[in-house]
């Protein structure tokens, strides 16, 4: 697997895997590129060149994760991320996938309840989810960036250092969800309209494990050393 | 089990040059580095065949190579050069600059070979026996493993490994999960109750 330099133009980038677009966009970066490198893309906008690189071949290879140069970044940084992250899946990703799943249901030949079991399991999986984006955005990235920010150690201490037992619920999940879909339920419907709901799922699942590594691996470890500093 | 192979060396002219001879023969992904600490950014890699070609040169990175190892299935083919500290390298294949491509395929497919038999496929059936079927409705029915011992005059423990079981033959790992599979498949009575308080 290739890794991406500073030297790459950023069309190639997305040449080579187009799913980086919405990577590019947490950063600020948007296309009409160019010819524009990593390097002169970082330098205009100000981004850290080697934080956006590491993100990227993280994203790109599954198995490529650089974790002691990841906790080297600032915790600032990486929650910055997390949180453009987390507005993604909040204002875009899990309202589209609502919204296939709704066409998918009204183009059902039949009404029928099985599929009714589907949507209520979606509807559920989506609270849960909902429910722990919250709960980070509330209870720990503040504590992180008031500590880093203005020295205030009070809170920090009270920071969860495992979101591993939330994550793994939330990618079982889904798994469970997209499993439901294929194997189990009977064929009653639009299969264009299915093919597009489970390629979303499929999507959604690939932006989320990437986003629970780096919650896992280098969030934690970096609330971890921060609370060593009260 | 997927399969990758690693060309570690501090010469690019080496690196390249293996590369080039390997993806003659094999479609593989092939990740080249120039030193065996970058391997560190790759050791979350899991169930994976891993080849690795090393520049021969004493292990300094073992505990690294344990790592990949916990979890993958690893073979070691060593480069020699002219250095003396080679003879420490522990190799499961060795090769030096004037190795013939074909050595080098015979090397590669001998390892995808014996790794290949030593691949234990999971039987894939989801035919449930009598048993995880009673176990499985219960479980749909929001009881704990305790309540469906129970129940059903077993014991805990084979409660527990009927649940796995049938977790694994489903593919389907949450209660909730399981419940809209039992529905699907009309092993609970719909008529009763309202599936959708159970999920």
């Amino acid at each position: 697997m290739q890794l991406f330099q500073s030297t790459d133009k950023l069309f190639r980038i997305i040449n080579n895997n187009y799913n980086l677009l919405p990577v590019f966009n947490r950063f600020g970066i948007h296309p009409g590129f160019k010819d524009k490198t990593v390097e002169q893309v970082c330098k205009e906008k100000n981004i850290n060149k080697d934080f956006f690189l590491a993100l990227i071949n993280t994203y790109n290879n599954p198995d490529y994760f650089p974790e002691e140069e990841l906790k080297s970044f600032s915790p600032l940084l990486i929650v910055d991320y997390l949180k453009k992250t987390h507005a993604y899946y909040l204002l875009y990703f899990l309202p589209k996938i609502e919204r296939l799943l709704s066409k998918l249901v009204s183009s059902n030949i039949e009404t029928n309840s099985e599929f009714k079991m589907i949507v209520s399991f979606f509807e559920n999986y989506k609270k849960e989810l909902i429910i722990h984006i919250k709960d980070e955005e509330d209870n720990v990235f503040p504590h992180v960036i008031n500590f880093v920010q203005d020295h205030q150690k009070s809170n920090i201490k009270n920071a969860p250092t495992s979101f591993e037992k939330e994550h793994s619920n939330v990618e079982m999940k889904l798994s469970d969800l997209k499993n439901l879909l294929i194997k189990y339920l009977d064929p009653v419907y639009d299969n264009n309209d299915f093919n597009e709901f489970v390629s979303s799922l499929y999507q959604f699942e690939k932006d989320i494990i990437d986003h629970a590594r780096i919650e896992d691996h280098i969030l934690v470890s970096q609330i971890k050393e921060l609370k060593k500093l009260t | 089990m997927k399969r990758v192979i690693f060309v570690v060396h501090s010469s690019e002219i080496v690196r390249c040059g293996l590369t080039l001879i390997l993806r003659k023969y094999f479609n593989i992904e092939i990740t080249q580095l120039s030193s065996v600490n970058e391997l560190s950014s790759y050791t979350h890699t899991s169930n994976s065949i891993i080849i690795l070609f090393v520049e021969a040169q004493p292990l300094v990175q073992e505990k690294l190579f344990l790592k990949l190892k916990n979890n993958n299935d690893v073979y070691f083919i060593g480069i020699d050069g002219d250095t003396e500290q080679e003879q420490n390298f522990v190799a499961d294949y060795r090769i030096d600059f004037l190795v013939s491509g074909l050595k080098i395929q015979s090397i590669v497919s001998e390892i995808l070979n014996t790794s290949n038999h030593q691949t234990v496929e999971l039987a894939e059936s989801s035919d449930l026996t009598t048993r995880e079927k009673d176990v499985l409705k219960l479980v749909a029915l929001g009881h704990s493993s305790k309540e469906i011992a129970d129940q059903l005059f077993i014991s805990i423990h084979t409660v527990i490994s009927h649940r796995k079981n049938l977790t694994e033959k489903l593919g389907i790992k949450s209660i909730s999960g399981l419940t809209v599979y039992a529905i699907l498949n009309k092993l609970i009575d719909t008529d009763s109750i309202n599936p959708e308080d159970l999920i």
